[in-house]
């Protein structure tokens, strides 16, 4: 039997039958709600959307120290300003802070011979 | 050549229409590869899940697309079912893919379609494509995601033992 007697004779075969009753049991099966995908359509560009704003957010805004005194505000950019300026000719001569202030700062126990003790 | 717009899940009735189509096709494909009716259904359900799960995509050949959905998930079966322990060949397998001969009882339609039942799942479904779809070499390729070469060179093994098992057929 040569190769085209062969896919003769093949060709007559009848495929097998399809049963009916798979159709409303497989067609069913995909309708039914278990069988659809947990996140519709929208929810993943939804999420994506939701994190660029946050991304964006995040790079645009200036940090803040949090709980400090408003660093914007237009008394502390003055003196900033005039701090920065006297920096860069050298007259920078910052008076000695009282000793009170930086205990306070610091919080560091008061010395022995302190006046306040 | 036929365009489906498949929505992010499939209208149902669109999902109807593809399956009165093509769903013979892919039916015997599977059957053809599992030689077990239960696991034929389990592919068919499986493929039509898979389109109904389409998002926004073009399928430029239904039929093609759904009968390497078919081949791949026969390939996840087996390796499924080679992790637990069991084979596809422990099923009990149907001696001719659920084929019948024309005319009915015909000896040496019966005996090639026992001798194609017996082949490796590769030639098998080779044969199939060939025989049964019609499909050249390169669109088999295409489908089985071989080279054109190595599905040639398996259709015609396949064929030699075809025609081994047919002269001792005669002989007997």
């Amino acid at each position: 039997m040569n190769t085209e007697e062969i896919e003769s004779f093949l060709r007559r075969a009848r495929p097998p039958e399809l049963p009916a009753g798979w159709k409303r049991q497989i067609l069913g099966s995909i309708a039914r709600p278990v069988g659809r995908p947990v996140f519709p359509r929208l929810a993943w560009p939804a999420l994506a959307a939701c994190w660029s704003l946050i991304l964006i957010l995040r790079l645009t805004t200036p940090d803040v120290p949090q709980g400090g005194a408003p660093f914007d505000s237009a008394a502390f950019l003055a003196r900033n300003a005039r701090v920065e300026r006297l920096l860069a000719t050298g007259e920078f001569d910052p008076p000695p802070m009282d000793p009170l202030r930086i205990e306070s700062i610091f919080r560091l126990p008061a010395p022995k011979n302190s006046p306040t003790t | 050549m036929r365009l489906v717009h498949s929505l992010p899940f499939m209208d149902p009735q669109q999902l109807e229409s593809l399956y009165d189509a093509f769903a013979p096709a892919v039916h015997a494909f599977a059957r053809q590869l599992t030689r077990h009716a239960e696991s034929s259904q389990d592919l068919l359900q499986n493929v039509f899940l898979r389109l109904a799960r389409r998002p926004r995509f073009t399928i430029l050949n239904p039929r093609s697309f759904l009968l390497r959905c078919t081949y791949r998930a026969y390939v996840d079966l087996v390796r499924r079912e080679s992790s637990r322990q069991h084979t596809l060949d422990d099923f009990a397998r149907e001696p001719s893919a659920g084929f019948r001969a024309e005319p009915e009882g015909d000896e040496k339609i019966t005996a090639l379609l026992e001798g194609v039942a017996s082949l490796p799942s590769e030639q098998r479904a080779v044969v199939h494509l060939k025989i049964w779809e019609q499909r050249t070499f390169r669109q088999i390729a295409g489908i089985l995601g071989i080279p054109a070469n190595t599905a040639a060179s398996r259709y015609r093994y396949a064929i030699d033992k075809l025609r081994d098992a047919m002269r001792l057929e005669d002989e007997t």
